[in-house]
C-alpha cells in the first residue's frame, strides 16, 4: 500500500496537453429530467482522474457525454482540441473507451479472444496484427491464456479486465471507466487499481473513472472532481479535496477512514497533528512522529 | 452451462477437423438415421458416438447432463406406445377397473422410435463436443446461412447464461418472500418475473449496441474467417459417410 501510495505521487503527469475539455451548461434526458450541469473541466495527457460522488450524482451521464454517447448538451466536449460532436464515431473512438459498469453489457461475444478481437478486426487490421493485439492487451491486464475462455465462465472482476483489454486492443489512449472496481471484494479493488496504476503509468494511458469508494481514491489518483446534483462542488488533488469531513457530508460522501480518524483525533481530542493524512502510511508516519 | 466443447480435450483426431465438414457428415448421418427403418443403424450410430465421446474424454456428468433430457423422452415414447398403440397384446391388468395392456408392436415401434431419438441426439452430442460454438457458427456462415440468424444465434448463446442467473436472482428473491406460496401467487411472481426479464433484456441490449459501436460496430460481426480445405478431413469424412452408407443401405 505505501509503494502504491508513493506511486501515485511519482506518477503525476508532466506533459499539460489537454485532451479532454468539458464546458457544459446543462444536459437533460428527452423525459426532462435534468442530468448535470455548469460542468467544466479538462483532463490532461497522462493523467489519472477521478469523479467522485454519491449515487444519481451524475457520474455515469457525464462520462457518456465525455465519451460522445449523449451529444444533445448545451456547451461542448473538445477531443484533442476538436469539438466531438464534429467528430464521427470512428474518429472518437479511436481514442476514448468507456468501460460499463456491468461487463456483461460490454462482452458480446461467446470467447475472451473472440470479443478482444472485435475493435481490432473492426478498424481492418492484419490477421497477424489482430493476433498480437490481442495477446498484448491479454498480457496487460494479467489475463493471459484465458484467451480461449468462455466469457460466462470468468470471474466479475476477470469480466472487467476483459472489457479493458478489448479496448486497449483498439489503442485506446484515453479510459474511461464507469465505477471499475464495484463488486469487486477488497483485494479485487486493489487489483483493479493497480493495474489501472499500471496502464497509466507505463502505457501512458489516460483514464478517467466514476467512482465512490473514498478510501481507494487517494492511494491512485491524481486528481478528483467531487460531483452532486449533477453538478461539480470541488475539484483538485485528493489533498486539497479531502480537508473536512463536514463539507464531505454535504456532498453525500465522507472522508478515506483513516483521514476521519485522525480528523477526531486532531479537533476532538486536540492531538497535534499537522495536515490530515489521506493514507494509512502517512497516518502512520503522523502518529509515530507524535508518540516520540 | 458446462454443457460446451471448452470443457472437452482438444487432441482427439474430431476436434481437428474442418467445422463445415463436421456440419456436412453431422446432416447427412441424420437423415440416415431419422430414415431408417429399424434399430440396427440409429444403435450403431448411437455406440459410435459413445465411442467418440469416451475418446475426447466427456466428463460423465455432461454427458449425462446432455443426455438426460432425451433419454427421458425416449423412455416415455415407449412407455406411450407398448401400452396405448398396436394390435397384438402381451399382457394385460386391471388396476381399479381399468385395464392396461401392453402391445409387442407398440413396444417395437417406441423402441424404433426411442432408438433414432438417441441416435440422433448423439450425432448432434459429438458435433457439440468436437467443435467450439464459434467454429460451428462460422460452418454456417460458409453453409450461407441467413447472417442475421448466426448472429442472432451467437447473441442467444452468449447472453442466455446472463439472462438466466438474472431470472435466479428474480426468482430466488420472490420466493424468499413467498412469492410462490401457493399456484396463484406463483403465477403472479412468474408474470412479474419474465416481465422484468424483458425489461433486463432491453436494458442489456441498449448498453451492448453502445459498447459494440463504440468498437466500431457498423453493422457486421466480423467474427468469421473460413481456412481452405484440408485433404485429409474431406478423405476421412467420405470414408464414415461410405461406411455407415452401407451399413444403412443392408
Amino acid at each position: 500500500m505505501e509503494d502504491i501510495a508513493r506511486g501515485r505521487q511519482a506518477a503525476a503527469c508532466s506533459q499539460n496537453e489537454t485532451r479532454l475539455a468539458v464546458n457544459v451548461g446543462s444536459f437533460k434526458y428527452p423525459d426532462g429530467t435534468p442530468a448535470i450541469h455548469d460542468i467544466a473541466l479538462s483532463v490532461k495527457r497522462g493523467e489519472f482522474v477521478g469523479v467522485l460522488g454519491s449515487n444519481g450524482s451524475g457520474k455515469t451521464t457525464l462520462l457518456r457525454v465525455m465519451d460522445g454517447l449523449l451529444r444533445d448538451i448545451d456547451g461542448t466536449v473538445a477531443l484533442d482540441g476538436t469539438d466531438i460532436r464534429k467528430l464521427s464515431p470512428k474518429e472518437i473512438y479511436r481514442k476514448v473507451g468507456l468501460v460499463f459498469q456491468n461487463p456483461d453489457d460490454q462482452l458480446f461475444a461467446p470467447t475472451v479472444s473472440e470479443d478482444v478481437s472485435f475493435g481490432p478486426i473492426n478498424m481492418g487490421f492484419p490477421e497477424v496484427e489482430i493476433a498480437q493485439r490481442v495477446e498484448r492487451a491479454l498480457k496487460d491486464v494479467d489475463m493471459d491464456g484465458y484467451s480461449r475462455k468462455s466469457i460466462h465462465n470468468l470471474s466479475f472482476g476477470q469480466k472487467k479486465r476483459i472489457c479493458i483489454a478489448g479496448l486497449l486492443a483498439m489503442g485506446h489512449e484515453i479510459l474511461l471507466l464507469d465505477e471499475p472496481t464495484a463488486g469487486l471484494d477488497p483485494m479485487g479493488e486493489y487489483k483493479m487499481m493497480g493495474l489501472l496504476t499500471k496502464l497509466n503509468r507505463e502505457k501512458g494511458v489516460t483514464i478517467v473513472m466514476a467512482t465512490h469508494s473514498v478510501d481507494l481514491v487517494p492511494l491512485f489518483l491524481h486528481r478528483l472532481f467531487i460531483l452532486s446534483k449533477g453538478s461539480i462542488m470541488r475539484s483538485g488533488t485528493p489533498e486539497e479535496v479531502f480537508t473536512a469531513p463536514e463539507e464531505m457530508s454535504h456532498v453525500r460522501l465522507r472522508l478515506p477512514q483513516i483521514a476521519e480518524l485522525i480528523y477526531r483525533l486532531k479537533h476532538e481530542d486536540n492531538l497535534p497533528f499537522g495536515k490530515i493524512p489521506l493514507t494509512v502510511g502517512e497516518a502512520r508516519r503522523e502518529i509515530l512522529k507524535i508518540a516520540k | 452451462m458446462e454443457l460446451l466443447s471448452e470443457h472437452i480435450t482438444r487432441d482427439h483426431i474430431l476436434s481437428g477437423i474442418d467445422a463445415r465438414i463436421k456440419l456436412a457428415v453431422a446432416a447427412v448421418v441424420l437423415a440416415m438415421v431419422l430414415t431408417y427403418k429399424g434399430f440396427v443403424f440409429p444403435g450403431l450410430i448411437a455406440l459410435v458416438c459413445l465411442v467418440f465421446c469416451i475418446g475426447m474424454k466427456v466428463p460423465f456428468r455432461i454427458f449425462a447432463l446432455r443426455f438426460s433430457e432425451p433419454v427421458f423422452i425416449a423412455i416415455m415414447v415407449v412407455l406411450i406406445k407398448f401400452l396405448f398403440t398396436g394390435k397384438d397384446v402381451l399382457f394385460s391388468i386391471d388396476i381399479f377397473g381399468l385395464t392396461l395392456a401392453g402391445h409387442r408392436d407398440g413396444l417395437v415401434n417406441g423402441l424404433t422410435i426411442a432408438v433414432r431419438i438417441i441416435g440422433a441426439v448423439s450425432v448432434v452430442a459429438v458435433l457439440g463436443f468436437a467443435t467450439p460454438f464459434t467454429e460451428l457458427m462460422a460452418g454456417l456462415s460458409w453453409f450461407r446461412i441467413p447472417k442475421g440468424f448466426i448472429e442472432i444465434l451467437m447473441f442467444a448463446y452468449r447472453y442466455i447464461f446472463v439472462l438466466l442467473e438474472e431470472a435466479m436472482v428474480i426468482y430466488s428473491a420472490q420466493k424468499n418472500r413467498l412469492g410462490y406460496s401457493s399456484v396463484r401467487r406463483g403465477l403472479s411472481s412468474f408474470g412479474v418475473l419474465t416481465g422484468s426479464l424483458t425489461l433486463k433484456a432491453f436494458e442489456h441490449s441498449q448498453n451492448t449496441t453502445v459498447a459494440m459501436v463504440q468498437r466500431g460496430y457498423d453493422g457486421n460481426l466480423p467474427l468469421f474467417t473460413h481456412k481452405p480445405f484440408r485433404r485429409f478431413d474431406i478423405a476421412v469424412s467420405l470414408l464414415f459417410i461410405l461406411v455407415m452408407g452401407i451399413v444403412w443401405k443392408i
